[in-house]
């Protein structure tokens, strides 16, 4: 241990000898070459700052050292509030080479939507009717300063998507006389191509609730 | 609505049941999985929190110093990833690009904490005589992590990237996204300041 007076004054950097205090931390934990040995040697200046640096270098590996493993349930934690985003989440991703699209999940709700109205046999489209408050609540934490409005968000609660993939949820009332799974379908293949078309992602779902008749 | 055809995956096929696959996905490299959670798959990313989980603690806990923080710091970085994933272009590897998000997750929380909870200052001061060795070693190690944890933040940052994960000066330096004479001359006050506070100590 140094003892006040013979140790080095490390707020200012340089020993009473003129060597640098940076050259000997550089030394000691980079493993860099002195730069004058034979002064080291015998100066007790450097002496001194030397073994101090070692000391703290060795430190703090033990420091380093020790253990921090993670609390349990950490993953599960991440990944619960990762799958309410991703099914839930505000922006469809698309990467680009020379940038990112997002597509709010709401203007993907109205493109499907749109799409399913050209279907004949279709009275009236409706997104999810009530979101499932776990999502609500998600959705605000994630985006506490720029969320968007009620009605956008009721609407893009139809919708899932993760990066570019979407599933897309529509609750229709259907004119009465016209056969149901057929008319599932066609709203099927225009959903499909209605959003590929504008938005260029991938619908890879379709779910179609058809809710009533329309008069 | 700006958009081009998707690029085309050079990936290996992907299996119709991707979950299946992932529950047993240690042998996948990052790389890969990382390509699948961009385009979508939370069960890739699951298999990359579970990798890498323990490295985005510990670089947590070192930067706060207190574990139910640490833990805080550790859950946003992770689910900040998973949204900042399309931006992810694998310039670095994931592992240090998860570096660069955590030690951002950790600045906001001590920035946003730091008009009431003062860091240094509350650590209880060590007994200075007592006559066992080892009290006294444990008593230095206590005192130089209140010291570690009195530095500056970027300071410390530096010092937990270089000294405490073996990053080089080049990687910790575009981890934190500043030059490489700035990252060292914070790693080299950082050494200069703990020497002093353990000097005093003593």
């Amino acid at each position: 241990m140094t003892t006040p007076g013979s140790s080095a004054r490390p707020s200012e950097g340089v020993l009473p000898c003129g060597v640098e205090l940076d050259a000997l931390v550089a030394q000691v934990a980079d493993g860099r070459r002195p730069e004058d040995p034979a002064h080291q040697r015998v100066c007790p200046h450097c002496r001194a700052a030397l073994a101090d640096l070692r000391e703290l270098d060795d430190e703090l590996r033990g420091l380093a050292a020790e253990p921090a493993p993670p609390p349990t349930g950490l993953g599960d934690r991440v990944m619960e509030r990762v799958g309410v985003m991703a099914t839930h989440g505000w922006h469809a991703v698309v990467p680009e080479r020379d940038g990112t699209t997002r597509i709010a999940a709401w203007v993907v709700a109205l493109v499907a939507r749109r799409a399913a109205l050209t279907v004949d046999g279709v009275g009236d489209v409706r997104g999810q009717a009530t979101p499932p408050p776990a999502a609500v609540a998600a959705v605000r934490a994630e985006y506490a300063d720029a969320g968007p409005t009620p009605a956008q968000r009721a609407g893009a609660m139809g919708i899932g998507v993760a990066g570019r993939k979407v599933v897309v949820t529509v609750q229709l009332t259907a004119r009465p006389g016209v056969p149901l799974p057929g008319l599932a379908g066609a709203v099927r293949r225009a959903v499909v191509t209605g959003v590929r078309e504008l938005t260029a992602l991938d619908v890879v779902e379709v779910d179609v609730h058809v809710t009533d008749l329309a008069e | 609505m700006l958009m081009t055809a998707p690029p085309p995956d050079t990936g290996p096929a992907v299996p119709a049941d991707l979950d299946a696959v992932f529950t047993d996905g240690r042998h996948l490299d990052d790389e890969y999985l990382v390509r699948r959670a961009q385009q979508g798959s939370t069960a890739a990313f699951e298999v990359l929190v579970s990798r890498h989980q323990e490295q985005v603690f510990r670089v947590a806990h070192r930067l706060i110093g207190e574990r139910a923080a640490a833990e805080d710091v550790a859950q946003d970085a992770l689910v900040s990833a998973w949204r900042a994933l399309p931006g992810f272009r694998g310039d670095s590897a994931f592992g240090t690009w998860l570096h660069r998000i955590t030690t951002n997750a950790a600045r906001q929380l001590l920035t946003r904490r730091r008009p009431t909870a003062p860091l240094d200052g509350d650590e209880p001061v060590p007994e200075r005589d007592l006559p066992e060795e080892r009290v006294v070693a444990a008593a230095r190690t206590e005192a130089l992590r209140a010291a570690v944890r009195a530095l500056p933040f970027d300071q410390r940052a530096a010092l937990v990237l270089v000294q405490f994960e073996g990053l080089s000066y080049e990687e910790a330096a575009r981890t934190l996204e500043v030059p490489e004479p700035t990252l060292r001359g914070r790693v080299a006050r950082a050494r200069r300041a703990l020497l002093q506070s353990m000097r005093g100590w003593q």
